[in-house]
């Protein structure tokens, strides 16, 4: 075990990636030491929601090259499967979360089905568009559970647990649900990274590049593809759950177009195929347009600009500036 | 029954030749440069919101503020193109191709919120052509025909442009073979520009003309771009043909699901139409087939 961890920190961390990522992680611990105020934490959590699910989307678009537009399909799903377990059946959400990222991992084979024989990106964007709307007007119409445009209340939160013999509670703006989030984002980070790094995130990458190829040395596109599916409904679906249980109030809008193109968009500033790129924009982009909230709607105008600047500047997005940068500094 | 079911076909084909209108112009920009416009509802929104204060403001008939909408929404398209797509035409073409999804979205975020910065939130409409006329005994109002008929001149007019024209021709050629076409002395920049310029003054005209229909506020592209992409992909990607056709279908689907059972579903209905055409035929009904 020893010489395991002293192997790790000699060849992962002292790489500058590795170096920086410890970095990362360490400020993200202590940050809630330093920073007191409920309101930075909330916005802190969403950004690590939405960082988080436009990396889930990165291994779907950005390596299985299987351009969706329903993200928030699955992220809707977990989130409603979740929470109308909990209050319907006494689930306790620490199932919940799990049984409803089962059922958005499902519903990505489902969602897999019509993409199979799609070839031209936009088909696929239309298909899973509509299963993510299709999903919007069932939810807005089963009244009699959801209750529409009213909004799903009374969500039940994470019951409180001993740890150690200290009491971890989940009150409202208490700083528990920062933890959870950071340890359950960090977990899907690190599954989704090992998978990348696999043969399975070869293959994705494979088939992204040429599927014909990637047919002729015996890779299965369609169970590769499914697989895909599989993975991003899985980790999207655990963080809408999750979102669920925070916000405690849910309503037919996490399946809209708004909340797809915002994933997207994350996906795309970050660098596509990059994993880390994706979680990054998402953070930092929540975190600049809720400090930019004072000059009122000009913030999405200027988001906007800053899309189509970093579309003109650089392709692979802000991993791409930061690799443009390494190589003029050496 | 069967007045009520001749009703709601009528309104379906007369709401189909509108839909026809919108992705026409989604349709060409696709077929010609790859780019999938997502600020394609926000042209809409801008032709709506000009229509209504050239006939609010400004006092012009119908007929006038759509001629209107229609050149300031062509001389924006040229601006957009110059500004936005040229320059990245200009880094590769395949990149323009990749690129587009994102571009447009943030066009769109930019042209969404600068609506609501200077218009506010508030709904507006105007009435284009009042009063209703009597077919078989069904009663239409005057505005969805007028919508229709301007859409069907429109829709005659553009495609007898790019068939019978030289213009057109060339622009056949770009969308058959960019590189042959260049080869064949085609200013290609030119056609790219022109062609953006008619797919947002035909956007734009469409928001007028359904102006009474959807109305006018900051945030109207969203259902037509839901409608544009449905049929698009439903009658097959850059073509114009199947634009139309797939037009009349999602809007005769609609009319019958909001009718019989309310215009919630609308969307239900017709987005899983398009999935299950596509479960059979992948590149929609009139698409070109590609075997690789």
């Amino acid at each position: 075990m020893q010489n395991y961890l002293l192997h790790v920190i000699k060849t992962k961390v002292t790489t500058l990636k590795g170096f920086l990522t410890l970095i990362t992680v360490l400020i993200a611990f202590v940050l809630p030491i330093f920073v007191k105020d409920p309101y930075i934490i909330h916005i802190l959590i969403l950004g690590y929601i939405f960082g988080g699910l436009a990396a889930s989307y990165d291994i779907l678009s950005g390596y299985a090259g299987v351009l969706s537009f329903g993200p928030s399909a699955f992220f809707g799903l977990g989130a409603y499967t979740s929470a109308l377990l909990s209050i319907y059946f006494n689930v306790s959400p620490y199932v919940s979360i799990f049984l409803g990222a089962l059922l958005a991992s499902v519903f990505g084979l489902i969602a897999a089905l019509p993409c199979l024989r799609l070839k031209l990106f936009a088909y696929t964007a239309i298909a899973t568009w509509g299963l993510a709307e299709i999903l919007r007007v069932i939810f807005a119409q089963w009244v009699e559970v959801t209750r529409g445009y009213l909004g799903l209340w009374g969500i039940p939160a994470f019951p409180s647990f001993n740890f150690f013999g200290v009491t971890i509670s989940f009150e409202a703006g208490s700083v528990s649900y920062y933890y959870f989030c950071l340890l359950l984002l960090l977990t899907n980070l690190a599954a989704m990274y090992r998978i990348v790094n696999s043969t399975i995130g070869l293959k994705f990458i494979a088939i992204r590049d040429d599927d014909l190829a990637a047919m002729s040395i015996g890779i299965n596109v369609n169970r590769t593809k499914y697989l895909a599916f599989f993975i991003h409904g899985l980790t999207s679906g655990i963080l809408g759950a999750f979102f669920a249980h925070y916000m405690r109030i849910l309503t037919p809008d996490v399946f809209s177009i708004t909340v797809s193109t915002q994933i997207f968009a994350y996906e795309l500033i970050g660098g596509a195929g990059t994993l880390i790129g994706p979680v990054l924009a998402g953070i930092f982009i929540i975190l600049i347009s809720e400090g930019l909230r004072i000059v009122g709607i000009v913030r999405l105008i200027l988001i906007g600009f800053l899309i189509i600047v970093v579309i003109m500047v650089s392709p692979r997005g802000l991993v791409g500036i930061y690799e443009k940068l390494k190589k003029s500094f050496k | 029954m069967s007045q009520q079911l001749l009703s709601y076909l009528l309104y379906g084909i007369m709401l189909g030749g509108c839909f026809g209108l919108i992705s026409v112009g989604l349709s060409i920009l696709y077929g010609i440069m790859g780019v999938v416009n997502f600020a394609h509802g926000e042209f809409f929104m801008l032709g709506a919101y000009i229509t209504y204060f050239s006939l609010t403001l400004l006092g012009l008939n119908s007929v006038f503020s759509l001629f209107l909408t229609g050149c300031l929404m062509f001389i924006f398209g040229i601006v957009v193109d110059r500004l936005l797509f040229h320059p990245i035409r200009k880094i590769s073409f395949e990149y323009l191709h990749d690129s587009s999804i994102m571009l447009t979205l943030g066009l769109s975020m930019i042209l969404q919120n600068a609506a609501l910065l200077s218009w506010g939130p508030q709904y507006r409409s105007a009435e284009l052509v009042p009063g209703t006329t009597t077919f078989f005994s069904v009663s239409v109002e005057n505005s969805r025909l007028f919508a229709f008929i301007v859409s069907v001149a429109l829709g005659i007019g553009f495609w007898t442009f790019v068939n019978k024209t030289k213009v057109g021709t060339a622009i056949r050629a770009i969308t058959q073979n960019r590189e042959g076409a260049e080869l064949m002395g085609i200013n290609t920049e030119r056609i790219f520009t022109l062609i953006v310029g008619i797919s947002s003054a035909l956007t734009g005209i469409a928001g007028g003309i359904l102006l009474p229909i959807f109305m006018a506020y900051p945030t109207v592209g969203l259902r037509p771009i839901d409608i544009g992409f449905a049929v698009v992909i439903l009658g097959g990607l850059g073509s114009i043909g199947g634009a139309i056709v797939g037009g009349f279908i999602i809007g005769i689907i609609s009319a019958f699901t909001s009718a019989l059972l309310g215009p919630a579903y609308e969307t239900l209905l017709s987005f899983a139409t398009i999935i299950l055409v596509l479960l059979v035929r992948p590149w929609g009904l009139f698409g070109k087939e590609w075997r690789k």
